[in-house]
């Protein structure tokens, strides 16, 4: 039994490693996004993003799975069966998750007024849209109030457990196909 | 004759991948109104998503949730995934040459992205869509034989 469980290698390095860099990424992304937003002049314009940073934040978060499951077949020099590349990929989504949001309110606190200029700026922009005035009203209504839920402790831990879901199931599917990349047995 | 593995773990995909599609498509699946943002759609992909609302398709005058290229990718996924078994029946799929196929795909979803940004050429919805929907489907082929194999039929004689 003992010999069974020693032959298995931990991932627990892989995980955090590919968890950091999707965290760390994902994190630098959406700052950016969120600097340029919070600057733009308050226009539907400034939704309207393009260049190159617009595209790469698609797939940005699915990659930590497959880095993980990467890290863990070279260093150990093993293959593993999709399940095992599944159940990295998933830890390594919701500890992107985790590491992310404390990455994002431990940028809250160093500059505190970004989300306060974002929202702002989004309030702007519905104001100058074209559409009827009770409309707009409610809209901009239920924003401010998203907003202000977001801030508080309750809106946190909700984003940070959304996140921890779909990044753990995007990273356990990118898992899987990592381990079909790097991790299957040749004659497969 | 298709030997079925890890049936289980196929179930699951097939669920979460469908799922996955289904959000996607954003509040006008769900008979939700156009106000932008305001939705848990796209509280969902948030974090894996620009969706810019110029870059991604409406469904009953709502923006989806994801991007055109995205929708491509989640909705091809889908479609593959269920059709794993069909797809192991009639193609014998070997790793080695689906996996140059999902990095050729990469690499042109990538070059696609690059090449635009320097303004050789203007990709758009539809275009990001087709590269999505190839990505999707790649993947899913990559994944056909850890769940389907092809096993020689026992002949029998006499």
């Amino acid at each position: 039994m003992d010999d069974q469980l020693q032959e298995t290698p931990n991932y627990w390095n892989s995980v955090f490693i590919g968890a950091f860099i999707v965290a760390i990424a994902t994190t630098i992304v959406g700052l950016i996004m969120l600097y340029y937003l919070a600057g733009a002049e308050p226009s539907m314009s400034m939704m309207i993003m393009s260049g190159l940073l617009v595209p790469v934040t698609c797939l940005v978060g699915m990659f930590g799975g497959i880095i993980a499951v990467r890290h863990y077949a070279k260093t150990f020099d093993i293959t593993f069966k999709m399940g095992t590349g599944a159940l990295i990929g998933l830890f390594t989504g919701i500890a992107a998750a985790l590491i992310s949001g404390i990455l994002g309110q431990l940028w809250n606190m160093i500059d505190p007024a970004l989300m306060d200029n974002f929202s702002n700026n989004m309030i702007s922009a519905f104001e100058n849209m074209d559409m009827p005035a009770a409309q707009r009203e409610e809209t901009i209504s239920r924003m401010m109030e998203n907003m202000e839920a977001q801030k508080a402790i309750g809106g946190i831990i909700k984003g940070v457990l959304i996140n921890a879901v779909v990044l753990g199931v995007v990273n356990a599917i990118s898992g899987m196909i990592g381990a079909k990349i790097f991790a299957a047995p040749d004659e497969e | 004759m298709i030997r079925s593995q890890e049936k289980g773990l196929y179930l699951a995909l097939l669920s979460v991948s469908t799922t996955l599609f289904i959000i996607a498509l954003g509040p006008g699946f769900f008979g939700g109104s156009s106000t932008f943002s305001l939705h848990w759609e796209y509280d969902v992909f948030r974090i894996l998503c620009h969706q810019d609302p110029a870059r991604s398709y409406s469904l009953d005058g709502v923006t989806m949730a994801v991007c055109s290229r995205c929708i491509g990718i989640y909705g091809a996924f889908a479609l593959g995934v269920l059709l794993m078994p069909v797809s192991a029946r009639f193609f014998s799929i070997r790793n080695s040459i689906t996996k140059k196929i999902l990095l050729s795909i990469l690499l042109l979803n990538f070059a696609d992205v690059l090449i635009n940004a320097i303004g050789i050429w203007t990709n758009t919805l539809h275009s990001r869509l087709l590269l999505g929907i190839l990505l999707g489907y790649s993947a899913a082929l990559l994944l056909t034989s850890g769940f389907f194999k092809k096993q020689e039929q026992e002949i029998s004689y006499g």
